[in-house]
């Protein structure tokens, strides 16, 4: 076997990039009130995350952290060098930012020298 | 605008840029007041800490004016003179709730980035990095603050812009370094930076019952400032055979109860090891030299505390074995000064921590180029360059 072969044969045994990601969050809100922000706010969670579906699943409250709450995702294609689980957790945290603290952090308008 | 930017490594310019808005309902706008050099911008300043942006403005230790709040501020008013410590939280996750503001879960806008190498995204930071959340800096006329009312704390009459300056960071850095040390009164304290600070952390110590502070640097002008302003004994350990072997001394044969490491990925150094680093450090096979940081645990006593507050990327050669062997404990974190600023503004204003004595440079913003300049090469006796935009 060539040793093109033998690359041709590694990579494809290489498993493609998931589109498929959950991630799990407590969250520091009752399910009506995560639930409110999870429809109203949908294109501030998913800015910038090619979303194909996205649901959110509750769990248990754990302790003094919140209500376990996980959103399944499925990108509607693969975003290069980010991981679907990363961005599934991106989704999360600001799922969670906004119910926690009414914002999600952001750089928007941010300043700087590239754009002087 | 005027903004003070990272173009590239070792390249800072002021530009002009845009001036910063009211984005989020809690965000406040800051006229900044002073803002000054740290230690760990020189690492993002030579490339040792990636994901810095050509154009970046940096800076993350600050106090200036309010000049604009969001519709959802409620505390702070425009006209308020404040100080904000470096890390920003949100006042409402689990962590900033447990004064763990550092941590927050809800501030760093880019997680994304920073969870690869960490686990898991700590809070977001001005001016350092988009690792750290990519936020525009203090070197600038002015400064967004997310959850104002969280992060600016109101500076009393009668303290100063350049003493409420440095609880921003300097402070409360050096301030939980010595709480991490858990330190009982008497113990003996040793803290490796004469920087600004370790020298807070040796105040810090003091004030907190330390019987004996000994620092360790090896520039002559700053371990003057050890002796003479912050009462600490010193050991230059660039004219000792064995730091470890005089601290032993210096301790009757016990060890310091605790070490403060407070230098960070970029330690000078004597010997071999040193070489070592600074060639792996230089091909980027490490990110670290960790000299200081070796010779504090071996320095601290049997069962002691060491306290990590000097900034690190990825170590290797860490002696985990002397570590478990000796029994020592370990506490770091960023700071989290909103924690703390109750008790800095008290002892600031009970007269005792005066931290106005680390200003050696000021300078106007459009100077800040050159103010990098003598803090990076450490020239002209440079502790800490204030620039007042």
């Amino acid at each position: 076997m060539s040793v093109a072969d033998k690359a041709k044969g590694a990579l494809s045994k290489v498993r493609p990039g998931s589109l498929q990601a959950s991630r799990t969050l407590p969250i520091r809100a009752d399910k009506d009130a995560i639930e409110r922000v999870w429809t109203s706010r949908t294109a501030e969670i998913f800015d910038g995350i090619p979303m194909a579906t996205a649901t959110t699943r509750y769990g248990q409250t754990v302790r003094d952290w919140g209500l376990a709450v996980t959103v399944d995702l499925t990108l509607q294609e693969a975003v290069p060098d980010v991981a679907a689980n990363t961005l599934a957790g991106k989704a999360v945290r600001r799922l969670k930012a906004l119910v926690e603290t009414g914002e999600a952090p952001t750089t928007d308008r941010n300043p700087s020298g590239r754009a002087a | 605008m005027r903004a003070l930017c990272w173009m590239g490594v070792n390249d800072l310019q002021v530009d002009t840029v845009p001036d910063p808005t009211i984005v989020n309902p809690h965000d406040v706008l800051l006229k900044v007041g002073l803002t000054t050099t740290c230690g760990s911008d020189l690492h993002l300043l030579g490339g040792y800490i990636p994901s810095m942006r050509e154009g970046d403005v940096i800076g993350h230790e600050y106090m200036g004016e309010v000049v604009e709040v969001g519709p959802e501020v409620r505390r702070l008013k425009v006209g308020d003179r404040v100080v904000v410590p470096s890390f920003l939280g949100c006042g409402k996750c689990w962590y900033c709730d447990h004064d763990e503001y550092s941590l927050c879960d809800n501030t760093h806008p880019k997680p994304e980035l920073q969870e690869p190498e960490l686990g898991y995204p700590t809070g977001g930071i001005p001016g350092y990095t988009h690792a750290f959340g990519g936020y525009a800096g203090s070197h600038a006329e002015f400064i967004r603050v997310p959850f104002g009312d969280v992060n600016a704390f109101t500076v009393p009459e009668g303290i100063t812009d350049e003493q409420a300056l440095f609880l921003s960071d300097a402070v409360p850095t050096g301030y939980m370094g010595a709480d991490f040390a858990a330190i009982q009164p008497g113990d003996t304290v040793a803290v490796w930076g004469c920087g600004a600070v370790g020298l807070m952390a040796q105040k810090s110590a003091m004030l907190m019952g330390a019987g004996r502070v000994i620092a360790i640097d090896r520039l002559p002008e700053r371990l003057a400032l050890a002796r003479d302003v912050i009462g600490s004994e010193t050991i230059d350990y660039e004219q000792s055979d064995s730091v470890v072997e005089e601290l032993r001394e210096f301790t009757h044969g016990i060890g310091p109860d605790a070490c403060v490491e407070a230098v960070g990925m970029e330690a000078h150094g004597t010997g071999p090891q040193y070489a070592y680093d600074r060639v792996k450090q230089a091909l980027h096979l490490e990110t670290d030299r960790g000299s200081a940081l070796r010779e504090a645990i071996m320095a601290v006593r049997k069962g002691g505390t060491l306290s990590i507050v000097g900034v690190y990327g990825l170590m290797d050669k860490f002696p985990l074995g002397i570590l478990m062997n000796k029994g020592i404990t370990i506490r770091t974190s960023q700071q989290p000064g909103q924690r703390y600023m109750p008790a800095m503004l008290e002892h600031v204003q009970r007269g005792e921590l005066d931290p106005s004595f680390l200003v050696t440079h000021r300078m106007s913003l459009e100077e800040s180029p050159r103010g990098y300049e003598l803090f990076k090469d450490k020239q002209d006796g440079c502790l800490r360059a204030v620039f007042k935009p």
